[in-house]
Protein backbone atom coordinates (compact mmCIF):
# COMPACT_ATOMS: atom_id res chain seq x y z
CA UNK A 1 0.00 0.00 0.00
CA UNK A 2 1.15 3.58 -0.71
CA UNK A 3 1.70 6.15 1.83
CA UNK A 4 -1.10 8.38 -0.03
CA UNK A 5 -3.57 5.29 0.19
CA UNK A 6 -2.99 5.19 3.79
CA UNK A 7 -3.57 8.78 4.49
CA UNK A 8 -6.53 8.40 1.90
CA UNK A 9 -8.00 5.57 3.87
CA UNK A 10 -7.27 7.23 7.47
CA UNK A 11 -9.03 10.13 6.44
CA UNK A 12 -11.75 7.68 5.95
CA UNK A 13 -11.59 5.91 8.65
CA UNK A 14 -10.73 8.39 11.44
CA UNK A 15 -13.28 11.41 9.78
CA UNK A 16 -10.92 13.90 11.41
CA UNK A 17 -12.42 17.56 12.67
CA UNK A 18 -9.51 19.01 10.65
CA UNK A 19 -6.32 18.55 9.20
CA UNK A 20 -2.69 19.33 8.93
CA UNK A 21 -0.04 19.28 6.85
CA UNK A 22 3.75 20.34 6.39
CA UNK A 23 5.07 19.24 2.50
CA UNK A 24 2.19 19.83 0.41
CA UNK A 25 4.09 20.69 -2.64
CA UNK A 26 1.14 19.52 -5.07
CA UNK A 27 -0.74 19.25 -3.47
CA UNK A 28 -1.47 15.25 -3.60
CA UNK A 29 -1.91 14.85 0.26
CA UNK A 30 -3.87 17.97 1.11
CA UNK A 31 -6.20 17.40 -1.84
CA UNK A 32 -7.63 14.21 0.27
CA UNK A 33 -9.00 16.58 3.14
CA UNK A 34 -12.34 17.61 3.61
CA UNK A 35 -12.71 19.59 6.76
CA UNK A 36 -10.34 23.02 7.63
CA UNK A 37 -7.15 22.19 7.05
CA UNK A 38 -3.50 23.99 6.78
CA UNK A 39 -0.95 22.95 4.56
CA UNK A 40 2.88 24.47 5.42
CA UNK A 41 5.68 24.52 2.53
CA UNK A 42 7.67 27.47 1.86
CA UNK A 43 7.84 26.10 -2.32
CA UNK A 44 3.97 24.64 -2.59
CA UNK A 45 2.92 24.06 -6.15
CA UNK A 46 -0.39 23.05 -5.93
CA UNK A 47 -1.45 21.44 -9.30
CA UNK A 48 -4.38 19.30 -7.83
CA UNK A 49 -7.37 20.43 -7.13
CA UNK A 50 -8.16 20.84 -3.08
CA UNK A 51 -11.93 20.63 -1.54
CA UNK A 52 -11.62 21.64 1.66
CA UNK A 53 -11.66 25.01 3.61
CA UNK A 54 -7.57 25.78 3.75
CA UNK A 55 -4.98 27.90 4.85
CA UNK A 56 -2.05 27.21 2.66
CA UNK A 57 0.93 28.77 4.36
CA UNK A 58 4.52 29.65 2.27
CA UNK A 59 6.90 29.68 4.83
CA UNK A 60 9.06 26.95 6.54
CA UNK A 61 7.40 24.77 9.39
CA UNK A 62 9.25 26.39 11.98
CA UNK A 63 8.62 29.82 11.15
CA UNK A 64 4.82 28.87 11.05
CA UNK A 65 5.40 27.51 14.12
CA UNK A 66 6.37 30.77 15.40
CA UNK A 67 3.75 32.18 15.09
CA UNK A 68 1.77 33.59 17.77
CA UNK A 69 -1.50 31.65 16.89
CA UNK A 70 -0.07 28.97 14.47
CA UNK A 71 -3.66 27.41 13.99
CA UNK A 72 -5.96 30.34 13.80
CA UNK A 73 -7.67 28.71 10.75
CA UNK A 74 -8.58 25.61 13.09
CA UNK A 75 -11.97 25.49 14.70
CA UNK A 76 -10.48 25.05 18.40
CA UNK A 77 -6.62 25.40 16.96
CA UNK A 78 -6.42 21.90 17.21
CA UNK A 79 -5.30 18.94 15.22
CA UNK A 80 -6.82 15.75 14.43
CA UNK A 81 -4.60 14.21 11.70
CA UNK A 82 -1.31 15.91 11.13
CA UNK A 83 1.09 14.41 7.71
CA UNK A 84 4.37 15.48 7.98
CA UNK A 85 6.45 15.08 5.11
CA UNK A 86 8.62 18.09 5.26
CA UNK A 87 12.59 18.18 4.85
CA UNK A 88 13.91 14.97 4.98
CA UNK A 89 16.39 15.65 7.56
CA UNK A 90 16.23 14.11 11.22
CA UNK A 91 16.59 17.26 12.66
CA UNK A 92 13.65 19.09 11.11
CA UNK A 93 11.07 15.78 11.02
CA UNK A 94 11.84 15.81 15.02
CA UNK A 95 11.05 19.62 15.50
CA UNK A 96 8.28 19.22 13.13
CA UNK A 97 6.81 16.47 15.72
CA UNK A 98 8.10 18.30 18.26
CA UNK A 99 6.08 21.40 17.18
CA UNK A 100 2.80 19.49 16.23
CA UNK A 101 2.50 18.31 19.21
CA UNK A 102 1.97 21.82 21.18
CA UNK A 103 -1.49 21.21 19.31
CA UNK A 104 -2.66 17.95 19.26
CA UNK A 105 -4.79 15.67 22.18
CA UNK A 106 -4.35 12.43 22.83
CA UNK A 107 -6.73 11.05 19.98
CA UNK A 108 -4.88 13.04 17.48
CA UNK A 109 -2.96 10.67 15.24
CA UNK A 110 0.20 11.57 13.39
CA UNK A 111 1.61 10.60 10.38
CA UNK A 112 5.37 10.93 9.68
CA UNK A 113 6.45 10.03 5.76
CA UNK A 114 10.11 8.53 5.11
CA UNK A 115 10.85 6.64 7.85
CA UNK A 116 11.78 3.05 6.75
CA UNK A 117 14.72 3.84 3.69
CA UNK A 118 15.18 0.80 1.55
CA UNK A 119 18.98 1.35 1.28
CA UNK A 120 21.75 3.83 2.93
CA UNK A 121 21.56 5.86 -0.10
CA UNK A 122 18.36 6.27 0.28
CA UNK A 123 18.82 7.51 3.92
CA UNK A 124 21.93 9.53 2.87
CA UNK A 125 21.47 13.05 3.98
CA UNK A 126 22.50 14.59 0.70
CA UNK A 127 21.02 13.25 -2.11
CA UNK A 128 22.90 10.75 -3.80
CA UNK A 129 22.48 7.89 -5.97
CA UNK A 130 18.66 7.33 -7.41
CA UNK A 131 17.64 10.21 -5.38
CA UNK A 132 20.20 12.79 -6.65
CA UNK A 133 17.69 12.30 -10.37
CA UNK A 134 14.62 12.31 -8.62
CA UNK A 135 14.23 9.08 -7.07
CA UNK A 136 12.87 8.28 -4.13
CA UNK A 137 15.14 9.97 -1.10
CA UNK A 138 13.93 9.65 2.84
CA UNK A 139 16.98 11.45 3.66
CA UNK A 140 17.64 10.26 7.65
CA UNK A 141 14.39 10.98 9.26
CA UNK A 142 14.06 6.87 10.43
CA UNK A 143 16.53 8.18 14.11
CA UNK A 144 13.62 10.26 14.86
CA UNK A 145 11.86 6.69 16.33
CA UNK A 146 14.02 5.74 18.58
CA UNK A 147 14.17 9.07 19.72
CA UNK A 148 10.85 8.94 20.42
CA UNK A 149 10.77 5.70 21.75
CA UNK A 150 13.73 6.75 24.18
CA UNK A 151 12.21 9.68 25.67
CA UNK A 152 8.73 9.15 25.08
CA UNK A 153 7.64 6.11 25.97
CA UNK A 154 4.34 6.96 26.70
CA UNK A 155 3.78 7.76 23.08
CA UNK A 156 2.16 4.71 21.17
CA UNK A 157 4.66 4.84 17.63
CA UNK A 158 3.98 2.28 15.34
CA UNK A 159 5.90 1.94 12.13
CA UNK A 160 3.68 1.42 9.04
CA UNK A 161 5.14 -0.70 6.25
CA UNK A 162 3.76 1.65 3.36
CA UNK A 163 5.86 2.43 0.07
CA UNK A 164 7.95 3.67 -0.69
CA UNK A 165 9.79 4.57 2.64
CA UNK A 166 7.35 3.55 5.27
CA UNK A 167 5.36 5.50 7.82
CA UNK A 168 5.06 6.31 11.51
CA UNK A 169 2.01 6.66 12.87
CA UNK A 170 2.13 8.31 16.46
CA UNK A 171 -0.71 8.71 19.05
CA UNK A 172 -1.25 9.49 22.76
CA UNK A 173 0.04 13.00 21.57
CA UNK A 174 0.88 15.22 24.85
CA UNK A 175 0.70 19.21 24.27
CA UNK A 176 1.91 19.69 27.70
CA UNK A 177 5.04 17.30 27.52
CA UNK A 178 8.20 19.02 27.09
CA UNK A 179 10.83 16.00 27.47
CA UNK A 180 11.22 16.36 23.85
CA UNK A 181 12.01 19.90 23.49
CA UNK A 182 14.43 19.56 26.21
CA UNK A 183 16.24 16.57 24.35
CA UNK A 184 16.25 17.90 21.02
CA UNK A 185 19.24 20.00 22.04
CA UNK A 186 20.71 16.87 23.85
CA UNK A 187 20.56 14.57 20.46
CA UNK A 188 20.37 17.55 17.31
CA UNK A 189 24.44 17.39 16.99
CA UNK A 190 23.87 13.25 17.28
CA UNK A 191 21.45 12.96 14.93
CA UNK A 192 23.75 15.58 12.30
CA UNK A 193 25.96 12.62 11.43
CA UNK A 194 28.09 12.91 7.60
CA UNK A 195 26.79 10.11 4.99
CA UNK A 196 26.97 7.08 4.68
CA UNK A 197 24.18 6.79 7.40
CA UNK A 198 24.49 3.48 9.38
CA UNK A 199 21.00 2.64 9.29
CA UNK A 200 20.31 -0.31 11.72
CA UNK A 201 19.18 -3.51 10.21
CA UNK A 202 15.66 -3.57 11.48
CA UNK A 203 14.85 -0.27 9.53
CA UNK A 204 16.18 -1.60 6.30
CA UNK A 205 14.68 -4.80 6.57
CA UNK A 206 11.32 -3.29 7.92
CA UNK A 207 11.20 -6.39 10.68
CA UNK A 208 8.97 -3.98 13.24
CA UNK A 209 6.54 -2.49 11.16
CA UNK A 210 3.17 -3.45 10.76
CA UNK A 211 0.79 -3.62 7.35
CA UNK A 212 -1.03 -0.81 6.76
CA UNK A 213 -4.07 -2.94 6.57
CA UNK A 214 -3.31 -4.09 9.71
CA UNK A 215 -3.36 -1.01 11.02
CA UNK A 216 -6.69 0.43 9.20
CA UNK A 217 -8.57 -2.67 10.46
CA UNK A 218 -7.43 -2.49 14.40
CA UNK A 219 -10.38 -1.51 16.61
CA UNK A 220 -7.52 1.20 17.87
CA UNK A 221 -8.53 3.36 15.41
CA UNK A 222 -12.17 2.92 16.53
CA UNK A 223 -10.83 3.72 20.06
CA UNK A 224 -9.36 6.94 18.59
CA UNK A 225 -12.56 8.37 17.50
CA UNK A 226 -14.24 7.98 20.41
CA UNK A 227 -11.55 9.17 22.83
CA UNK A 228 -11.51 12.63 20.92
CA UNK A 229 -14.97 13.36 23.16
CA UNK A 230 -13.53 12.40 26.49
CA UNK A 231 -10.75 14.61 28.71
CA UNK A 232 -7.05 13.72 27.97
CA UNK A 233 -6.86 11.82 30.97
CA UNK A 234 -9.39 9.44 30.31
CA UNK A 235 -8.80 9.40 26.51
CA UNK A 236 -5.12 8.24 27.10
CA UNK A 237 -6.53 5.23 29.20
CA UNK A 238 -8.76 4.24 26.73
CA UNK A 239 -6.01 4.19 23.79
CA UNK A 240 -3.28 2.59 25.95
CA UNK A 241 -6.01 -0.29 26.78
CA UNK A 242 -6.78 -0.74 23.43
CA UNK A 243 -3.42 -0.68 22.11
CA UNK A 244 -2.44 -3.05 24.85
CA UNK A 245 -5.64 -5.71 23.62
CA UNK A 246 -4.26 -4.58 20.09
CA UNK A 247 -2.32 -7.05 18.02
CA UNK A 248 -0.17 -4.50 16.67
CA UNK A 249 3.14 -5.48 16.83
CA UNK A 250 5.66 -6.05 20.04
CA UNK A 251 4.50 -3.32 23.48
CA UNK A 252 7.90 -2.35 24.29
CA UNK A 253 10.29 -1.38 21.89
CA UNK A 254 11.99 1.71 24.00
CA UNK A 255 15.97 1.36 23.00
CA UNK B 1 36.09 29.86 -4.39
CA UNK B 2 32.95 31.42 -3.47
CA UNK B 3 31.67 34.49 -5.97
CA UNK B 4 32.53 37.30 -3.26
CA UNK B 5 28.49 38.57 -4.01
CA UNK B 6 27.01 34.90 -3.71
CA UNK B 7 25.64 33.56 -0.58
CA UNK B 8 28.04 30.78 1.13
CA UNK B 9 25.90 27.22 1.06
CA UNK B 10 25.33 25.61 3.83
CA UNK B 11 26.14 21.77 3.97
CA UNK B 12 23.16 19.59 5.51
CA UNK B 13 25.92 18.89 8.52
CA UNK B 14 25.27 22.37 10.22
CA UNK B 15 23.35 22.23 13.15
CA UNK B 16 21.85 24.86 16.10
CA UNK B 17 21.14 24.46 19.47
CA UNK B 18 20.31 26.18 23.04
CA UNK B 19 23.14 25.32 25.42
CA UNK B 20 23.08 27.01 28.75
CA UNK B 21 20.84 30.07 28.00
CA UNK B 22 22.73 30.73 24.81
CA UNK B 23 22.27 29.86 20.82
CA UNK B 24 25.13 27.72 19.58
CA UNK B 25 25.57 27.12 16.42
CA UNK B 26 28.03 25.36 13.88
CA UNK B 27 27.54 25.61 10.23
CA UNK B 28 29.60 23.85 7.91
CA UNK B 29 30.47 25.94 4.46
CA UNK B 30 32.85 26.06 1.61
CA UNK B 31 34.27 29.11 0.15
CA UNK B 32 35.02 30.88 3.04
CA UNK B 33 38.15 33.28 1.76
CA UNK B 34 40.17 33.86 4.75
CA UNK B 35 39.86 30.24 5.56
CA UNK B 36 40.58 28.78 9.54
CA UNK B 37 40.82 31.78 12.24
CA UNK B 38 38.60 33.75 14.50
CA UNK B 39 36.35 36.11 12.62
CA UNK B 40 32.63 37.58 13.10
CA UNK B 41 29.16 36.44 12.32
CA UNK B 42 26.32 39.46 11.41
CA UNK B 43 23.31 38.73 12.13
CA UNK B 44 20.04 40.40 10.87
CA UNK B 45 16.40 40.59 11.37
CA UNK B 46 15.67 42.26 8.33
CA UNK B 47 13.95 45.19 10.30
CA UNK B 48 16.97 47.25 10.65
CA UNK B 49 18.67 45.39 13.52
CA UNK B 50 21.83 43.13 13.54
CA UNK B 51 23.67 41.58 16.44
CA UNK B 52 27.63 40.89 15.67
CA UNK B 53 29.29 37.34 17.28
CA UNK B 54 33.16 36.63 17.96
CA UNK B 55 33.31 33.08 15.80
CA UNK B 56 35.90 30.64 15.52
CA UNK B 57 36.66 29.03 11.76
CA UNK B 58 38.66 25.71 11.57
CA UNK B 59 38.79 23.13 8.89
CA UNK B 60 36.12 20.59 8.31
CA UNK B 61 37.38 17.79 5.66
CA UNK B 62 37.38 19.90 2.23
CA UNK B 63 34.76 22.72 4.27
CA UNK B 64 35.40 25.11 7.35
CA UNK B 65 32.90 24.24 10.33
CA UNK B 66 31.76 28.21 11.81
CA UNK B 67 31.36 27.80 15.66
CA UNK B 68 29.92 30.81 17.23
CA UNK B 69 27.13 31.51 20.03
CA UNK B 70 24.55 34.11 20.83
CA UNK B 71 22.52 34.64 23.61
CA UNK B 72 18.80 33.35 23.32
CA UNK B 73 17.41 36.60 24.30
CA UNK B 74 18.50 39.08 21.92
CA UNK B 75 17.14 36.82 19.12
CA UNK B 76 13.68 37.05 19.82
CA UNK B 77 10.43 34.95 18.36
CA UNK B 78 11.76 35.88 14.53
CA UNK B 79 14.47 34.23 12.25
CA UNK B 80 18.03 36.00 11.63
CA UNK B 81 19.89 36.39 8.17
CA UNK B 82 23.34 34.98 8.82
CA UNK B 83 26.27 36.72 7.26
CA UNK B 84 30.21 36.07 7.40
CA UNK B 85 32.40 39.45 8.35
CA UNK B 86 35.65 38.42 7.03
CA UNK B 87 39.12 39.98 8.64
CA UNK B 88 38.93 42.81 6.34
CA UNK B 89 35.61 43.75 7.20
CA UNK B 90 33.68 42.46 4.58
CA UNK B 91 30.47 40.82 5.12
CA UNK B 92 29.49 37.68 2.95
CA UNK B 93 25.91 36.37 3.35
CA UNK B 94 25.56 33.13 4.55
CA UNK B 95 22.62 30.95 3.23
CA UNK B 96 21.26 30.40 6.26
CA UNK B 97 18.71 31.81 8.67
CA UNK B 98 18.47 31.22 12.69
CA UNK B 99 15.74 31.38 14.62
CA UNK B 100 15.14 30.67 18.20
CA UNK B 101 11.27 31.37 19.42
CA UNK B 102 10.62 30.94 22.62
CA UNK B 103 9.39 27.42 23.88
CA UNK B 104 10.59 25.95 20.21
CA UNK B 105 13.40 24.20 19.16
CA UNK B 106 16.02 25.98 17.72
CA UNK B 107 15.52 25.86 13.95
CA UNK B 108 19.11 26.61 11.85
CA UNK B 109 17.03 27.33 8.26
CA UNK B 110 18.89 26.63 5.18
CA UNK B 111 18.38 29.17 1.95
CA UNK B 112 16.33 32.50 1.61
CA UNK B 113 13.18 33.43 3.64
CA UNK B 114 10.15 32.16 1.55
CA UNK B 115 9.16 35.19 -1.36
CA UNK B 116 5.87 35.48 0.14
CA UNK B 117 4.32 36.48 3.61
CA UNK B 118 0.91 37.55 3.85
CA UNK B 119 -0.55 38.53 7.48
CA UNK B 120 -1.58 35.83 9.13
CA UNK B 121 -5.09 35.13 9.98
CA UNK B 122 -7.21 35.76 13.42
CA UNK B 123 -8.22 32.59 15.68
CA UNK B 124 -11.23 31.98 13.99
CA UNK B 125 -14.69 33.29 15.98
CA UNK B 126 -16.27 30.63 18.33
CA UNK B 127 -19.67 29.46 16.76
CA UNK B 128 -22.95 30.34 18.06
CA UNK B 129 -25.15 28.50 20.27
CA UNK B 130 -27.35 27.27 17.82
CA UNK B 131 -24.66 26.09 15.69
CA UNK B 132 -23.01 24.31 18.24
CA UNK B 133 -26.29 22.56 19.06
CA UNK B 134 -26.98 21.53 15.34
CA UNK B 135 -23.28 20.02 15.25
CA UNK B 136 -23.99 18.10 18.57
CA UNK B 137 -27.26 16.60 16.96
CA UNK B 138 -25.86 15.94 13.89
CA UNK B 139 -23.04 14.25 15.58
CA UNK B 140 -25.37 11.68 17.02
CA UNK B 141 -26.75 10.70 13.80
CA UNK B 142 -25.98 7.50 12.51
CA UNK B 143 -23.18 7.19 9.56
CA UNK B 144 -25.18 6.75 6.33
CA UNK B 145 -27.42 9.98 8.07
CA UNK B 146 -24.47 11.81 8.45
CA UNK B 147 -22.79 10.54 4.96
CA UNK B 148 -26.04 11.93 2.94
CA UNK B 149 -25.81 15.11 4.95
CA UNK B 150 -22.46 15.39 4.04
CA UNK B 151 -23.05 14.58 0.58
CA UNK B 152 -25.91 17.14 0.44
CA UNK B 153 -23.82 19.87 1.86
CA UNK B 154 -21.45 19.37 -1.21
CA UNK B 155 -24.00 19.50 -3.34
CA UNK B 156 -25.51 22.68 -2.40
CA UNK B 157 -21.65 24.11 -2.08
CA UNK B 158 -20.96 22.90 -5.49
CA UNK B 159 -24.22 24.45 -7.16
CA UNK B 160 -23.49 27.83 -5.58
CA UNK B 161 -19.97 28.15 -6.90
CA UNK B 162 -21.81 27.35 -10.23
CA UNK B 163 -24.01 30.08 -10.05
Amino acid sequence: MRKHTLLRRLHRTLQPRTYFEIGVRRGESLSMSRVPSVGVDPFFEVSHELMCDVHLVRTSSDEFFARRHPFAHLPGQMVDLAFIDGMHLAEFALRDFINTERHCHPATVVVIDDVLPRSADEASRGRIGTAASGGAWAGDVYKIIDVLRRHRPDLIVLEVDTAPTGSLVVLMADREDRRLATAYDEVVADLVSPDPQGVPPWVLARTRAISPEALLDSPLLAAVRKARHRDPARARSELRAAWERSDLGAKDLTP
Amino acid sequence: MTDPGEPLAVDHLSWARREQGRISVSLVVTGVPDGPGPTEMELSDGNGNSLVAPAEVTPYGQSVAIRFDIRRESLGDSAWQVSLRTSVGTSIPVSARLLAAPHLPVALLPGPAPVTRLRAPAPRRRHSSAHALARRVVRRLPAPARSAMRAARDRSSRAGRRS
